[in-house]
């Protein structure tokens, strides 16, 4: 089911003469002589047009050709063949017309008698278009296999749920993890259990990577896009290169200097920065169509295809604009054929204002048709790419295996100027002039491959390389991870070496081997070293080695891979701060503020009032809505994981906030239901409700256990101990409550220590009998907010002016506690303690329950 | 029943779901809140906690004295206003001499000895946790009110 027209069965029982032919055509089937093979099918399907594989043979040649509608026609004339039909609709859908292949399953459900495997087929038709629906009918598929008591092909069946999940993944995380449950029902081996586990994780995280959020753009960063707009052209690109340069990340920064290198005529340059702007962010339809727009408009035919795989980029991304459909049309006739184009106008759906022109046109289309599309020549010259362009760049090849590296050269200079859009040709090009050791120039060539070269990562990787062999850090980690989110498993080990935080090394390893590295000959060593760095990280219990335990690790990184809130305080406690606002922010706007009404609009909808839902729909999707508003949030939250190192996954693994996105993820998929008030989205706002109501909760335990410690007497004598050695020098008491404080330990330890040092050297140098430290509760009386005082007081006579806690002291260690002081959003002063010389007192906010 | 917020959430959402048995009436700040409170008599109060959407001269509270607490730090200072300003508007009302009984929409859940001391301070008080229903909050209110 998997490959598409996979090769021809054996034969059945045939005449010698029959039989000599069967074997002429999988003989040259095999050796990819497609007309001989043609031929020979041909043959046979004439003295006998009931024979199946001979049809389905024709017909596999003739689509190889290139000509689709022949193909179609050929399977067409079996309509009760099974095996033809299945191959028909593969076909059909492979042409993108999913609908028409979709309508032959009942057919061929009834000609192979209810067979299970007629629902896999329907998965595999539907995959890409619609996600949920492949996943319910493999569901339906294990279900029916069960019935009936037989099993599918482990292996298709596999390769098809990863690939379901990887697609479902992109809307609904939660669906895609189930299905591997879901259809373990079948009773997959545990090899291959493991084996789909291991491609899902990989296909999930490409499917994410593909997602990832490229940097946010802060405000002072947008004001000046939007300042530089409003430039005259010329200083308008100027300032957005220079932007660009300070920002490299933002994929905004990149499409508004395309657009003003375009409007300039800057057109290979715009060409350049739309490809970063959609390397930034590929899943971005308004870049992919813009940046198809230009390469349609401003260049020659050679770069068609590349234009018509950039509007293709926005459609699927954004399967409503339609309109770009007739724009791949009009590309594709550049190349000649009309197929394509008639194949491109007939997507077009039904329902939809351009279905009117996409008629006519191809109406227009038929009458001029020529007879049938030419078949490509037989040599391995890609279509786009002109004779002369194909000759040159071997003639290139030729001589730098010669080693004349500069007849190299300037041939292949001819076939990057007869094919500019040709990423064969730069890749090289970049090979050429980087063997000569001209390290810029080459970095300019694989850049250009790399551009070319639509999602293949190695360009991406060799340029990364040079980058880093030019001493430029930052564009080779860029190029690097570029190469990552494409798939370059190279590119992440790499990465994985180049990583300053052993969080980020780690994380890259994990992908490496999750994006299939597991195939690389290295990938037993990376795998030690994960496996090395997750015991060191203090998680499991990994004992002996061998192939269980080394699967049963790639399961725990593939778990492990995505970190959690309560990591990240792990790793950076003094992030905890900024993490608590933003928590309480999305529980004052979002959550309190705005999903309040949940079971409420529920409760109307099952009543028959379809108005409260509109109502809250508005609130929901609007452009200060709750989803723009938590969507803010969490990037702010994935950003400041960034920055530590940390890759958070705050949708399947934090069990914090994972809840609230997977209850937002439910309701977004609600809005057009309630906007229209349909009762059945009454279940999932009670399921939101639901994920909603413990969040909160859930936060403050979080941020009172990442941030709180209880000071009593055991910490002081610790802490006194720790400011020791005290020799001969004074004697500590401690007095008051046992308070549990809101600050991080490290921080308290800071404090305590430094203060207790300070306060026993004093009294060490000037004879000072004892060093106090007292607690106590301060309280605000109008808002019942308690703050713990601390203060420790020694006898040396030498006062401490208040200025000594405004700046920083060296050597007193006062800099490092007012610093922690405020980090904990406390104060600090110095007070006068009866009986003692000075006292230095820290206000420290105050968890409630006291020990 | 007076709802004291920054916004207009609590408002809309009371007045769509909780239309019968209940007036509903908006104060967007403080001082709004004791005008109100003053010139006509309401049943019960419900006062939001943070008041993040109100430019700070707005805010009730001494802003140096909050200040204070942060080693001077008047933005610290503001913030800290912002954040219990509920309890600064209430403190307010009860100044004003306005006795109805009010519900803070703020999780006391795990500072029961502070919710105490406000309540002895400035009650009758009750408080309803965050992203309470509609229904749930005209429930806390009626009891209140009730007495």
């Amino acid at each position: 089911l998997v490959v598409l027209f996979a090769g021809a069965a054996e034969p059945p029982p045939l005449s010698p003469l029959d039989r000599a032919r069967w074997d002429a055509a999988v003989e040259a089937e095999a050796a990819g002589d497609s007309e001989r093979a043609l031929s020979a099918w041909r043959s046979l399907l004439r003295f006998d047009p009931g024979f199946s594989e001979a049809r389905r043979g024709v017909a596999r040649q003739l689509d190889g050709r290139g000509d689709a509608a022949g193909a179609e026609a050929v399977l067409r004339d079996a309509p009760y063949d099974a095996d033809c039909v299945e191959d028909l609709a593969l076909l059909l859908a492979r042409g993108g017309r999913v609908g028409e292949a979709t309508a032959l399953l009942p057919r061929l459900s009834a000609l192979r008698a209810g067979d299970p495997a007629v629902r896999l087929l329907e998965a595999e038709l539907v995959v890409a278009a619609d996600p949920a629906a492949a996943s319910d009918a493999l569901r339906a598929a294990v279900r029916a296999y069960q019935k009936a008591g037989s099993a599918p092909d482990e292996a298709a069946l596999v390769e098809l749920t990863a690939r379901v999940a990887a697609a479902l993944a992109v809307s609904d995380p939660v669906g895609a993890g189930r299905l591997l449950d879901d259809i373990d029902d079948v009773g997959l081996s545990a090899e291959a259990l493991d084996e789909a586990r291991l491609l899902v994780a990989a296909r999930t995280l490409a499917a994410r990577l593909a997602q990832a959020a490229p940097t946010p753009l802060d405000p002072p960063t947008r004001a000046k896009v939007l300042r530089a707009r409003e430039l005259p052209p010329d200083q308008r690109v100027a300032a957005l290169r220079a932007l660009a340069e300070q920002v490299p990340r933002a994929p905004e920064v990149w499409a508004a200097l395309a657009s003003a290198q375009q409007e300039v005529g800057a057109v290979e340059e715009a060409d350049r920065s739309w490809s970063w702007a959609r390397a930034l962010a590929p899943l971005d339809p308004d870049l992919a169509a813009a940046h198809g727009r230009l390469l349609a408009t401003r260049f020659g035919p050679s770069a068609a295809p590349f234009a018509a795989a950039a509007l293709e980029d926005a459609v699927r991304l954004d399967p409503g604009r339609v309109g770009l459909l007739l724009e791949i049309a009009e590309l594709s006739l550049r190349r000649g054929p009309t197929g394509a184009a008639d194949q491109a106008l007939a997507r077009v759906p039904p329902g939809a204002a351009e279905r009117v022109a996409a008629d006519q046109r191809r109406a227009d289309l038929a009458r001029t048709r020529q007879p049938g599309p030419t078949p490509p020549p037989l040599d391995a010259r890609p279509p786009e790419v002109p004779p002369g362009a194909w000759s040159a760049w071997n003639l290139a090849e030729a001589w730098m295996g010669l080693g004349h590296l500069d007849r190299a050269r300037d041939e292949n200079a001819r076939a990057t100027t007869l094919a500019p859009g040709w990423a064969a040709g730069w890749s090289q090009a970049a090979r050429i002039v980087e063997r000569r050791g001209d390290l810029d120039a080459a970095a300019s060539a694989w850049r250009v491959a790399a551009e070319r070269g639509g999602a293949d990562p190695e360009p991406w990787r060799r340029l990364g390389d040079v980058e880093a062999r030019r001493g430029e850090g930052a564009a080779a980690d860029l190029a690097y991870e570029v190469s990552a989110a494409h798939g370059g498993a190279a590119a992440m080990l790499t990465l994985a070496e180049r990583a300053r935080w052993p969080w980020s090394a780690w994380s890259w390893r994990a992908a490496f081997l999750d994006a299939g590295g597991a195939a690389d000959p290295r990938s037993e060593a990376v795998l030690r070293r994960v496996l090395r760095w997750s015991v060191a990280a203090g998680g499991s219990v990994l004992v002996g080695v061998g192939l269980v335990v080394a699967r049963l690790a790639r399961r725990r990184v593939s778990a492990w891979r995505s970190s959690t809130l309560a990591d990240l305080l792990r790793v950076a406690p003094g992030a905890a701060g900024e993490v608590a606002g933003r928590l309480a922010a999305i529980r004052h706007e979002v959550i309190k503020h705005r999903l309040s009404a949940l079971t409420a609009v529920a409760a109307a909808l099952d009543g028959g009032d379809p108005e409260p839902a509109a109502w809250l729909a508005a609130r929901l999707a609007g452009p200060d809505g709750v989803f723009a508003r938590y969507d803010a949030y969490i990037a702010a939250l994935v950003a400041l994981g960034r920055q530590h190192g940390v890759a958070l996954d705050l949708v399947d693994v934090d069990p914090v906030v994972g809840p609230v996105s997977r209850a937002l993820a439910l309701l977004r998929g609600q809005v057009g239901s309630l906007q229209r008030g349909q009762p059945a989205a009454s279940g999932a706002l009670r399921a939101a409700a639901a994920l909603i109501e413990p969040a909160s909760e859930r936060m403050s335990a979080l941020i009172q256990e990442a941030s709180s410690v209880v000071l009593d007497g055991a910490r002081w004598r610790a802490m006194w101990e720790a400011a020791g050695p005290h020799g001969d020098g004074p004697s500590f008491e401690a007095a008051g409550p046992a308070l549990r404080v809101r600050v991080h330990g490290a921080d308290l330890e800071d404090v305590l220590v430094n203060l207790l040092r300070n306060a026993s050297r004093a009294s060490a140098a000037s004879g000072g009998a004892v060093v106090r430290a007292e607690v106590s509760v301060d309280e605000d009386p109008v808002t019942g907010v308690v703050l713990a005082r601390v203060v420790v007081a020694d006898q040396a006579p030498a006062p401490l002016p208040q200025a000594a806690l405004r700046a920083p002291v060296a050597g007193r260690g006062l800099s490092v506690v007012v610093a922690a002081v405020r980090r904990a959003g406390g104060a600090i002063r110095v007070v006068s303690v009866p009986g003692f010389s000075k006292g230095v007192a820290v206000f420290l906010p105050m968890v409630e329950e006291a020990t | 029943v007076l709802i004291v917020e920054d916004g207009y959430e609590y408002v809309e959402v009371m007045e769509r779901f909780v239309p019968d048995g209940f007036a509903w009436v908006r104060a967007g700040d403080g001082a709004e809140a004791v005008r109100l409170a003053t010139a006509e008599p309401f049943d019960a109060i419900l006062l939001d906690m943070r008041f993040d959407r109100v430019p700070p001269d707005r805010l009730l509270g001494d802003l140096d004295e909050a200040a204070a607490r942060f080693d001077d730090d008047r933005g610290q200072g503001a913030r800290f206003l912002a954040e219990h300003q509920g309890t600064y508007v209430l403190e307010a009302l009860r100044r004003a001499g306005v006795r109805a009984p009010a519900v803070l929409s703020f999780d006391f859940g795990d500072a029961p000895a502070r919710f105490s001391r406000l309540a002895a301070r400035n009650g009758p008080l009750a408080w309803v946790a965050d992203g309470a229903s509609p229904l749930t909050i005209a429930a806390a209110l009626r009891a209140l009110a009730r007495g």
